[in-house]
């Protein structure tokens, strides 16, 4: 476990929103702080506020009620709100529909270039974020020419360029293959550790939460769960209320306890599932 | 014999300079009600391979090619009534949603094969009921419509030309664990229901070995493997080689035979190993 | 998959390619203008040589700068046709009732037919060797002085080149929304009018849907990203004039010099060649 900090980078109070006067709220007084250097996933099915509750993190949203500080700052207040979202960097679902230049490396320099960074550093920034992810080589691809995966590793790489303390994932490995997936997955928790970045990484493959420091599960607008991966992997019951799934591993582990055999059901891990199985075979 | 494909080659781009070969020499046959999963690495061809199946792509050369009876090496082959036999979901086929609302959505390719509109409402009604959609949907428009949902019409609009032959690209691509165990089950219903053939392009080898009677590996082009997941996928090597996982259950064989547990490497659905554990203690 | 030439950079390292965007654009211009000045048969071959120079010292693979001629290749007939049926000079070679051939006729067709394909070619060869965001920074500069009268040239850039980015992803996309219509028996070449029409509306209505979520998704992650319109921006790759830009600027008034020289010296010692 990581030494986390005391300190929270992230307050969100009472947060109640709505897209409009007359519709209904998508979330329902939601509270939640979020430690500097954390790993937060965020689990729930579609349409339960995940994605609402993301954009009200680096200010795409202002919340209806409430308060939701980003490092101290409010995100209605507008003179913040480029400081904002340069400081906790949105990564989205669909790789195509977040890059707007046609070679890679402008497409990384899109956010410093807003910040007014100057061009010498600029260069440097785009160089080290494209590093950052293993994407230097692939600086002059054309977008369209990359994989799922290695497209939001460049949006990954977009964010880091504008130096941010938090990167907000927003169901950024959906759309990806397995592999895809891994690499994305395996690219924020070295953000994480090496450069203490805090992660927020929202989905609804919960095998992507075991490594996180904490999870929070959403469902109609609301926090229904919140704790480390294991105690929440042991709530089977809850999970499938929320119309959620237990990781593949997981799953079997409960499948092969259900047919009698001795292993325990809140396993999390490959490595745990293999060792119980040696001890039987 | 549903389908019977014999050195199957596709060039994209044939007369440009930019000519690439997406298949080589590539034999698929399918039997009647079979369901076949088809794996690889994007670009691997599994995509080209599939749009053969209803005359979407044509062949640059093949040597015998008959699907569901029609003789696709003839000189003016039925695609008309091919496309009706060979029904094809696309990847994210929500994005060919179009008409004012679900029903004629739905509705729209038994329009098109020229079906009367007493028997397209009949299909409608019932592939909305196949995919899970409540009958009051059918008159929303399908823009309307939650991303679960759409892919459900999508689908429906599909299933309602009662295609002997599903094809699947990615079905379940981009859903979450309950859109995605919907649509798993629709597949298996129209499978069972309509004594489909299926054919289904997947990533989720913990699902395939589930439901594929067989399963057809593409690597560059070409067919790297072909058989029962048990065949397939006690294939450690290869599967692994081509950069492509294996389910947990083959993956946990494995390992224990290195540590140096006899395990036959042919177990790769759960209830195999739970059978052959408690045969072991026994 | 579909080459689409228009949008396309073909992306290597060459003089051509390293040139200042303003200086290619001005250049373009430049030759296109020439080559619809140039009044001589002699002209056109030396314009259409240095073109090829062009792309040659570019690395542009002949095919490739060729490829953009393939778009229209009708309107090439059709004006061909058109002049060498409308044009009376000289001998005619050919008449049957209204329809009457000239030497004259064929000539001028050959002219325009030659000048137009020349357009394409040296317009591509534009984009061949400017990568979209170049181009647009160029225009952009180039159109700066106007921002003082109000003239939006940022956000025209912006928008070309959001444009440029998307004009792959939207044709795949055009592409599979054809075949999953035609999976569903929709026929959209061949039968009536109202069927066609039919089937058009089964390709764009999907279409227009997907552009506007794309855009509206592609908004909010521009605006994540702290876009605020232009004010303030710096930019990563920052347009500098160089001595190569001299060069190839001298090369280009060179080469209208040459044109000049052409169509006086040809009008005056060859007339009957002017076309």
């Amino acid at each position: 476990m990581k030494n986390l900090k005391m300190q929270n980078i992230i307050e969100i109070k009472d947060a109640v929103y709505k897209y409009d006067e007359d519709s209904e709220e998508v979330l329902h007084s939601v509270n939640l702080n979020i430690k500097k250097g954390e790993f937060l996933c965020i689990l729930g099915h579609n349409g339960c506020g995940k994605s609402t509750l993301a954009k009200l993190i680096n200010g795409l949203y202002q919340p209806t009620e409430g308060t939701v500080l980003v490092q101290g700052m409010d995100t209605k207040d507008e003179n913040k709100i480029i400081e904002i979202r340069s400081k906790a960097g949105m990564v989205f679902q669909n790789p195509d529909n977040q890059m707007v230049a046609t070679i890679v490396e402008e497409d990384v320099a899109f956010g410093p270039e807003n910040l007014s960074v100057p061009q010498q550093e600029l260069r440097a920034r785009v160089d080290n974020a494209l590093k950052a992810v293993n994407m230097f080589d692939f600086k002059n691809s054309a977008p369209h020419r990359l994989s799922g995966g290695q497209k939001q590793r460049i949006a990954i790489a977009g964010i880091l360029a504008m130096e941010p303390e938090i990167i907000i994932m927003d169901e950024s490995t959906s759309m990806l293959d397995p592999k895809g997936r891994r690499e994305v997955l395996e690219t924020v928790h070295r953000l994480n550790k090496e450069k203490g970045i805090t992660i927020v990484f929202i989905t609804h493959f919960m095998e992507e939460t075991v490594d996180a420091d904490r999870i929070v599960v959403m469902g109609d607008g609301v926090i229904k769960m919140e704790g480390t991966p294991r105690e929440i992997f042991a709530r089977e019951e809850e999970i499938n209320q929320l119309t959620l799934e237990v990781p593949p591993v997981t799953k079997m582990a409960q499948q092969l306890n259900e047919r009698g055999m001795d292993i325990k059901r809140n396993i999390l891990t490959f490595e745990e599932l293999f060792n119980s199985l040696c001890q039987l075979v | 014999m549903s389908i019977s494909i014999k050195k199957l080659n596709y060039v994209y781009d044939a007369d440009s300079p930019f000519s690439v070969a997406a298949l080589e020499g590539v034999d698929f046959c399918v039997n009647d009600n079979e369901f076949v999963c088809i794996i690889g690495h994007t670009g691997s061809g599994k995509s080209t391979l599939v749009q053969h199946l209803n005359g979407i792509l044509k062949p640059t050369n093949v040597e015998e090619m008959i699907i569901e009876g029609i003789d696709l090496t003839a000189k003016k082959p039925d695609y008309k009534s091919l496309r009706q036999k060979v029904g094809m979901v696309f990847q994210y086929p929500e994005y060919q949603l179009f008409e004012q609302t679900v029903r004629l959505d739905i509705g729209f390719g038994p329009k098109n094969m020229g079906l009367t509109q007493n028997e397209i409402d009949e299909r409608v009604i019932e592939s909305a009921k196949i995919v899970g959609l409540d009958e009051s949907v059918l008159e929303m428009s399908p823009f309307e419509l939650s991303g679960g949902q759409k892919r459900r019409a999508a689908i429906a609009g599909v299933l309602s030309m009662r295609p002997q032959v599903l094809v699947l690209d990615e079905p379940i691509a981009g859903l979450d664990p309950k859109g995605k165990a919907e649509i798993l089950q629709v597949i298996s219903n129209y499978h069972k229901k309509y004594n489909a053939t299926i054919i289904m392009i997947s990533h989720n080898m913990d699902d395939i070995v589930e439901v594929a009677d067989r399963v057809v590996v593409m690597h560059k082009g070409k067919k790297a493997l072909d058989g029962t997941p048990q065949q397939v996928f006690s294939n450690y090597e290869t599967i692994l080689s081509l950069g492509l996982e294996l389910p947990t259950v083959s993956a946990l064989v494995k390992r224990l035979n290195e540590i140096g547990k006899n395990v036959p490497r042919n177990i790769c659905k759960i209830n195999d190993l739970v059978n052959y554990v408690s045969g072991v203690k026994k | 998959m579909k080459e689409i030439t228009i949008g396309q950079y073909y992306p290597v390292d060459s003089f051509v390619h390293s040139l200042d965007p303003r200086t290619k654009i001005v250049a373009t211009i430049l030759i296109i203008a020439f080559t619809f000045v140039c009044k001589t048969f002699a002209g056109l071959l030396i314009s259409a040589l240095f073109v090829f120079l062009v792309a040659f010292i570019g690395k542009i693979p002949f095919n490739k700068l060729l490829s953009s001629l393939k778009a229209i290749y009708f309107i090439l007939i059709f004006t061909f046709l058109l002049n060498m049926l409308f044009i009376k000079q000289g001998n005619e070679i050919f008449s049957f009732g209204i329809i009457s051939i000239t030497t004259g006729g064929i000539i001028r067709a050959a002219y325009m037919a030659f000048r137009l394909m020349q357009l394409i070619v040296t317009a591509g060869l534009l984009t061949l060797t400017t990568s979209p965001i170049q181009l647009t920074d160029g225009l952009e500069k180039l159109f700066s002085p106007l921002k003082i009268i109000g003239f939006p040239a940022h956000e025209i850039a912006m928008m070309m080149s959001i444009a440029l980015r998307f004009i792959p992803i939207l044709t795949e996309e055009t592409d599979k929304i054809i075949k999953a219509q035609s999976a569903r028996g929709a026929v959209f070449d061949e039968g009536s009018l109202f069927k066609r029409a039919r089937a058009i509306v089964a390709l764009i209505v999907p279409l227009l849907a997907s552009a506007f979520h794309r855009a509206l998704e592609l908004a909010g992650a521009m605006e994540a990203r702290c876009y605020h319109g232009g004010e303030g921006r710096t930019r990563l790759k920052v347009l500098k004039m160089q001595k190569k830009d001299a060069v190839a600027f001298i090369a280009v008034l060179l080469f209208c010099g040459v044109i000049l020289v052409d169509n006086l010296l040809v009008s005056k010692i060859f007339p009957f060649l002017v076309g």
